[in-house]
């Protein structure tokens, strides 16, 4: 007479504890390398996952010592990469700001967190120590201006549809006896791309003043949106918007770009950054 | 003012890093997209001792390592190794413990005061003061009302914000309170302890589950009613915790928010390989795992980097320098072909002998990567050691290369005592078990005697 003896996973695991014959149901006397879910979640006796490496970078031929994650907020780091760079400017002294940025004009000032460029200065200011980059300006500056330029390169993907970049800048105008453009600038592959738009004028999209007196701040919004092939750079101040513009012809960069500023004052008055 | 640049551009608010220590020296890493890892700034030389296990603390967006001979920090914000210095009071400089709570930053494991616990000011972990009387004042164990603890400290476990338990080797005790604050010190076991400054961790409902002499226990969350530790271990695999030496082992615990699972490690420090046990909460079973030597670990922890399912992974920090994370993808680890195995009864069909007639296996599908490959060994012997610790009086080898349902193997093994064994040595190969089902038929009396 035949004695069926059914066999199901032994879900519970390994059990040494009791007698030799008294091995209970669902557990086993031995296992190795093995787990009660497969790798793909069934409750089944299975081989488990294998190991890779998490990185290729060997950190030296010795043992780890610890390990530890840490939540951070982004902006205040400059995290190198091959896909993204972060690049930070807090304005804490001139001293460090002139470690990163030619050009920085000896009259300028430093303090809480801003860097104020008075009446007279023309030379761009640009981040030292990359490779040359000349920017696209208007031919002709004969108001004061104050201009971020950031550029990024195009990948593989390229940049998500969406939301691509958003630069957002606190200044503050003096001096408001002449129109002044604030020029938001973007380069995307060698195809310069901005909106201009008007800081003082009470014409702009029908809008009031936006800065209506002197220390008045502002914040300059600007979006790089993708639909399909066409990039529209929008840009808001004070929440306004103040334009936009589409391109469709981009070139990609070879070289990594530079993020610059513009900050002509020669025109008179003064333009503070944050 | 801020710029960024890059071909991917994502923008998220946080950033998820690994902080690790090799060799001495700190490093920085990021999850997808970037995937790399990198030295920390400003490290002309090591920082930090090579050899110790190396204990690490946050505040403030700081991290604050100590190996027992020196303190050192890294501002996340700058990415540099900055030299930590006191702004008040003066800190225990060999100390080899580090956690945080309450906002403070908490030192022990002192060389020179092994029972003493010390706290920065709250919100100021260079701020060690203890002349100070307010609330947020920096306080050390032998100063405030709470008092020393009554052995060397071996773990300090920030439990939740009103409770700090700090393990001994063979005590617990728990900080009820802020010591600057009327904060008292009790005592939860004078018979258990902690055996490694990692040999603990919180899951998600707040359970900690920690390893003592002889077992593994748990500690339900504050707000149930109080229960003392509870063992874990004590009805299924006890001598796997009663052989643990953590004078020559490093032993931690990373909880598995995905897979449930508490993962127990447990690396020689002679680089040998270790023997580890994977704990499954939802079923109760413990489960033997074993690495490469190089693969450790002798550090491991969870990293939750962003919300993609390939960014979540439990990593382990080897005795090689490299760090390693499990991958459903791989069939291996990193090239060395798994030994993977289960041990099926023993059975005993009659209450005299049997034989082992048919042997009908269900395995599990194959799908996903990797190749099918199954041994299934059938032994039999005169009584149950000879068929699992001992050796098998007959058995036979049945090599499974497709998956599922097999066919019916038929045999002739005759024994008072039958096991079913199913393995893979086969490098990028996978098995997985549904059920068995062995006919036997009857054979006899057992003949066989000692």
């Amino acid at each position: 007479m035949k004695q069926p003896v059914p066999v199901q996973s032994p879900i519970k695991g390994v059990n040494r504890v009791v007698n030799r014959e008294g091995q209970p149901p669902d557990t086993c006397w031995d296992a190795l390398n093995v787990l009660p879910f497969d790798r793909f979640g069934r409750r089944r006796v299975a081989q488990r996952s294998g190991l890779t490496k998490q990185y290729a970078t060997n950190l030296g031929a010795t043992r780890v010592q610890g390990l530890l994650p840490v939540n951070k907020i982004i902006y205040p780091a400059t995290l190198n990469s091959t896909g993204l760079t972060f690049y930070n400017e807090a304005f804490t002294s001139l001293a460090t700001f002139g470690q990163s940025w030619s050009n920085v004009p000896s009259t300028a000032t430093v303090s809480s967190n801003k860097l104020t460029v008075p009446a007279g200065f023309a030379p761009p200011v640009s981040a030292a120590g990359m490779t040359g980059y000349t920017p696209n300006l208007p031919s002709t500056a004969t108001v004061w201006k104050f201009t971020v330029s950031v550029a990024f390169t195009r990948g593989s993907p390229d940049p998500s549809i969406g939301t691509l970049f958003t630069l957002g800048i606190n200044y503050a105008g003096t001096g408001n006896t002449l129109n002044c453009d604030a020029y938001a600038h973007v380069n995307y592959g060698t195809v310069d791309g901005g909106v201009t738009f008007n800081w003082f004028t009470t014409t702009k999209n029908g809008s009031n003043t936006i800065l209506a007196s002197d220390g008045a701040v502002g914040t300059i919004v600007m979006t790089v949106t993708k639909s399909g092939s066409v990039f529209t750079v929008t840009a808001t101040m004070g929440g306004v918007n103040m334009g936009a513009a589409s391109y469709t012809t981009v070139t990609p960069r070879t070289t990594p770009p530079v993020p610059f500023m513009n900050i002509n004052t020669s025109n008179g008055g003064s333009v503070a950054v944050s | 003012m801020q710029f960024t640049q890059g071909g991917t551009f994502t923008q998220p608010v946080y950033q998820t890093l690994l902080i690790g220590v090799c060799g001495g020296f700190v490093y920085i890493g990021q999850a997808a997209p970037q995937n790399s890892i990198a030295l920390a700034g400003n490290q002309s030389t090591a920082p930090l001792n090579a050899l110790p296990i190396v204990s690490m603390a946050v505040v403030n967006q700081t991290v604050y390592f100590v190996d027992g001979i020196t303190i050192t920090s890294l501002p996340t914000s700058t990415g540099n190794i900055t030299a930590y210095a006191a702004t008040a009071g003066s800190y225990p400089t060999a100390v080899a413990l580090a956690a945080t709570w309450r906002g403070r930053l908490v030192l022990a494991g002192d060389s020179n005061n092994p029972q003493n616990f010390y706290m920065s000011r709250a919100g100021t972990p260079t701020d060690w003061d203890y002349s100070q009387t307010d609330p947020a004042a920096a306080v050390a164990g032998n100063l405030s009302k709470s008092g020393l603890i009554g052995e060397p400290i071996t773990a300090l476990i920030p439990y939740t914000d009103d409770y700090m338990l700090i393990g001994c080797a063979h005590s617990l005790w728990m900080l009820q309170g802020d010591p600057a604050d009327g904060g008292s010190i009790v005592q939860v076991s004078n018979n258990l302890g902690v055996v490694g400054k990692d040999a603990w961790c919180v899951d998600p409902m707040g359970t900690l589950y920690f390893v003592a002499t002889g077992g593994l226990y748990s500690v339900r969350p504050i707000f149930e009613a109080y229960r003392p530790p509870e063992l874990l271990t004590g009805q299924n695999y006890n001598q796997f915790f009663q052989n643990l030496n953590w004078s020559t082992q490093i032993i931690n615990l990373v909880w598995d928010a995905e897979l449930h699972y508490l993962n127990i490690y447990v690396a020689p420090v002679d680089g040998t390989a270790g023997t580890h046990l994977i704990f499954d909460t939802r079923n109760g079973g413990l489960w033997p795992q074993q690495f490469t030597a190089v693969a450790g670990p002798t550090a491991a922890t969870a990293y939750l980097s962003d919300a993609s399912p390939n960014s979540r992974a439990t990593l382990l920090g080897g005795t090689d320098g490299y760090i390693r994370r499990f991958d459903t993808t791989a069939t291996d680890d990193d090239g060395t072909a798994l030994n993977a195995y289960i041990v099926l009864g023993p059975f005993k069909p009659f209450p005299e002998t049997g034989i082992l007639a048919a042997t009908t296996i269900d395995l599990g599908e194959l799908t996903g990567s990797g190749t099918w490959n199954a041994t299934v060994t059938l032994a039999s012997g005169p009584d149950a050691y000879s068929v699992t610790e001992g050796t098998p009086h007959s058995s036979t080898a049945i090599n499974c290369t497709l998956d599922r349902r097999q066919k019916t193997f038929r045999q002739r093994l005759r024994g008072g005592w039958f096991t079913c064994t199913i393995a893979n040595t086969t490098d990028n190969a996978y098995f997985c078990f549904e059920s068995a089902l062995l006919e036997f038929e009857p054979a006899g009396r057992n003949r066989e005697r000692r």
